[in-house]
């Protein structure tokens, strides 16, 4: 199945594309703790994060002790270091459920991202900017 | 399912720190709040059971790393 990206505002004209948003690939993903179900997240694919990161309000309300999760500190280009708590929740995402390791991290500036270990890992994902606005697929990959 | 330009709007608009609730089908806003709880809660009693959930950046900067604080 085809997902199509989704427009962010930016605050200022970007000089390449001359637009003031973007077109980011997102996916909606429920994350369960103990049969607890988050509403519908709009999450960022971003195949340059190491792990999926997400806004540690989410974890408050799932019922997960966050702050005694392992310690993950990260970083994105010429920020300062934060530090996220690790625990394994089950995610559903494009009618797949499976379980993954998640950050979670107080006052980062994006609802959830998808990142290598935990999404990518599980799907082989395809960009296409051909149509407009671009679109993204992903499939399953099938362990035995 | 609104429009770019109007979600682009309507994301801009919206207070920076917030979070922000669409419709199931995304073809309105349900919900505003600050923290997620408030916004899971407030779209729940407007009657969406399955609000999209959109936290509110401090600045819609362009991205490279998205978990960049």
């Amino acid at each position: 199945m085809k997902y199509p990206y989704r427009p962010y505002p930016l605050n200022r004209v970007d000089p390449v594309t001359k637009l003031d948003y973007a077109w980011r690939p997102a996916l909606k993903v429920f994350l369960w703790y103990q049969h607890r179900k988050s509403a519908p997240i709009e999450s960022i694919l971003d195949t340059g994060a190491d792990h999926c990161v997400f806004d540690a309000e989410i974890g408050d309300e799932l019922g997960i002790p966050v702050t005694k999760g392992a310690p993950v500190a990260f970083t994105g280009i010429g920020s300062g270091e934060t530090t996220g708590f690790l625990h394994n929740v089950t995610l559903t995402l494009a009618a797949q459920t499976f379980q993954a390791p998640i950050v979670f991290a107080y006052g980062i500036s994006t609802t959830g991202i998808l990142g290598q270990t935990g999404f990518f890992e599980h799907f082989v994902a395809t960009f296409d900017w051909t149509p407009n606005p671009p679109c993204f697929d992903i499939q399953r990959i099938q362990r035995n | 399912m609104m429009s770019a330009e109007e979600r682009v709007r309507i994301l801009r608009e919206a207070k920076p720190n917030s979070w922000i609730a669409f419709s199931e089908d995304e073809s309105k806003v349900v919900a505003y709040g600050d923290h997620y709880s408030e916004v899971v809660r407030a779209a729940e009693s407007a009657g969406e059971k399955e609000p999209v959930i959109v936290k509110i950046p401090e600045t819609w900067a362009s991205k490279i790393f998205q978990y960049a604080p």
